[in-house]
């Protein structure tokens, strides 16, 4: 159980509330705070935030409907279990949930594929973005736009290099044999492109 | 890998594009390198900036799945602070520790896990396909285990060798961890068995330990109606039904 339990969290997260605080106006990072003393209701407005980044995000890397539905609840489960060490000392919120969607998406397509050839050509011809999956802008920084756009910015290898990785959850040894490019461009262009949208978003760490 | 090529894999890193080693190398950088940690921070702010472009609503029915998974699930104690402690009291004297395990305990267990793996994938003399195949299942029963938010680990000592069955009641399926196991003479094998309510053993596998005596299966079948794992010494090629007094039985909750 959490540490705490708060006044009138015994209805559960979709019983009436008696806060104050509008949860659904707080930022990621203010309801991971939250979240950390066992606040179910924040967890509830944290979800509501970023499900639709974590599910698309771990849709699109393992495709499976069913599957990316289990990813997505491991995820929060895994949120849940670990708010209690987020720091934003070491970075948003966003990005470590993200973190998480992204790294146990791409664990969850290894495990299965391990044992089989993965059919390179097939993942390969669609490695762009679904845009018209895209929800609706999602609140905060920047919208799908600017995003599109620091994207293009980018060389074509190193957009690729990055989207292979990114949206399509392949190793870089497994970029490398897609692009037929040497690893040793790979590394550079997934980093070179990384810096580059980096610049152009104007992230800070 | 020299330092100059490691600062390169910041990208791949945040990215997941490691594999296995090269994650584990670049990780080990991360503890001595405040660049990578600072350019690391920076691309997984970036990175997180991609997730806008696929942003797509989950099925309805995810949120009370969710929901209800974490009304039901613990939370970890803040870094630093003194491991939770909530075992059960056990009749069993052989039983070391029992009771809900915390995610550094998994780890921990984890990376033993892990390097058992690695330790039989180099003595099986299979081809490699055949042993990744053999690993990549075992590894999926095994990471459903670790991660299942019920598991629980008992640990019994035989000797001087030490076995650990993690279960996990929700997802029926359990792993022996063991170190130390005398590796058998004969051809003879340690045999896995799911034993029912009225006594009735079922096989769960046979398995020779690698050279340091170590062991990391998965427990074969469903434990739904199992009552007690149990691991005895079988001649070569196994028996239908165990033949020796068990050298160590794991009584499930």
């Amino acid at each position: 159980m959490g540490l705490m339990r708060l006044v009138g969290q015994d209805e559960g997260p979709d019983g009436p509330s008696r806060r104050q605080v509008d949860l659904s106006e707080l930022g990621v990072d203010a309801l991971l705070t939250r979240v950390a003393l066992g606040d179910e209701y924040a967890f509830a407005a944290l979800y509501d935030q970023i499900s639709p980044k974590v599910y698309g995000v771990v849709r699109r890397v393992v495709r499976d409907p069913h599957q990316s539905e289990e990813v997505t609840q491991e995820v929060f489960l895994e949120v849940w279990r670990l708010a209690t060490r987020f720091s934003t000392s070491r970075g948003s919120g966003n990005a470590w949930i993200l973190t998480i969607a992204h790294r146990r998406a791409v664990d969850r397509v290894r495990s299965a594929q391990a044992s089989t050839d993965r059919d390179l050509r097939v993942a390969a011809a669609s490695t762009t973005p679904d845009y018209d999956q895209v929800a609706e802008a999602v609140e905060d920084l920047l919208d799908r736009e600017m995003v599109t756009r620091a994207l293009d910015s980018l060389t074509e290898l190193q957009r690729e290099a990055v989207q292979l990785a990114y949206f399509g959850g392949y190793t870089q040894r497994e970029v490398a044999t897609l692009l037929q490019i040497p690893l040793g461009t790979v590394k550079t262009r997934v980093r070179d492109g990384l810096i580059r949208l980096r610049d152009v978003m104007g992230v800070g760490a | 890998m020299s330092t100059q090529d490691l600062h390169l894999l910041a990208g791949a890193y945040v990215l997941d594009a490691l594999d296995a080693d090269d994650r584990a190398e670049f990780e080990a950088h991360l503890e001595v390198c405040a660049d990578c940690v600072a350019e690391v921070a920076e691309f997984r702010e970036t990175a997180a900036r991609l997730a806008t472009l696929t942003a797509q609503d989950p099925p309805p029915s995810l949120r009370e799945n969710v929901l209800a998974s974490i009304a039901s699930t613990s939370q970890l104690s803040p870094e630093g602070s003194p491991e939770e402690v909530n075992a059960e009291p056990d009749l069993d004297a052989t039983n070391v520790v029992t009771g809900p395990w915390s995610w550094a305990r998994q780890f921990a267990v984890a990376a033993v896990v892990l390097g058992i793996l690695a330790l039989s994938m180099g003595t099986w003399a299979l081809d490699q396909r055949d042993v990744a195949a053999q690993l990549s299942a075992r590894s999926d029963v095994i990471d459903s285990v670790l991660t299942a938010p019920d598991a629980t680990i008992t640990v019994k000592v035989i000797g001087d060798a030490r076995a650990s069955l993690l279960a996990s009641k929700a997802s029926r399926k359990a792993v022996l961890v063991a170190t130390g196991l005398p590796v058998p003479a004969n051809g003879q094998v340690y045999a896995l068995w799911r034993i029912d309510d009225s006594g009735r053993a079922a096989s769960a596998g046979t398995h020779v330990p690698g050279n340091g005596g170590e062991l990391a299966v998965p427990i074969e079948g469903s434990l739904a109606g199992t009552k007690v794992v149990a691991m005895t010494i079988e001649p070569a090629g196994g028996s239908e039904q165990p033949t020796s007094a068990p050298l160590a039985a794991f009584t499930l909750a």
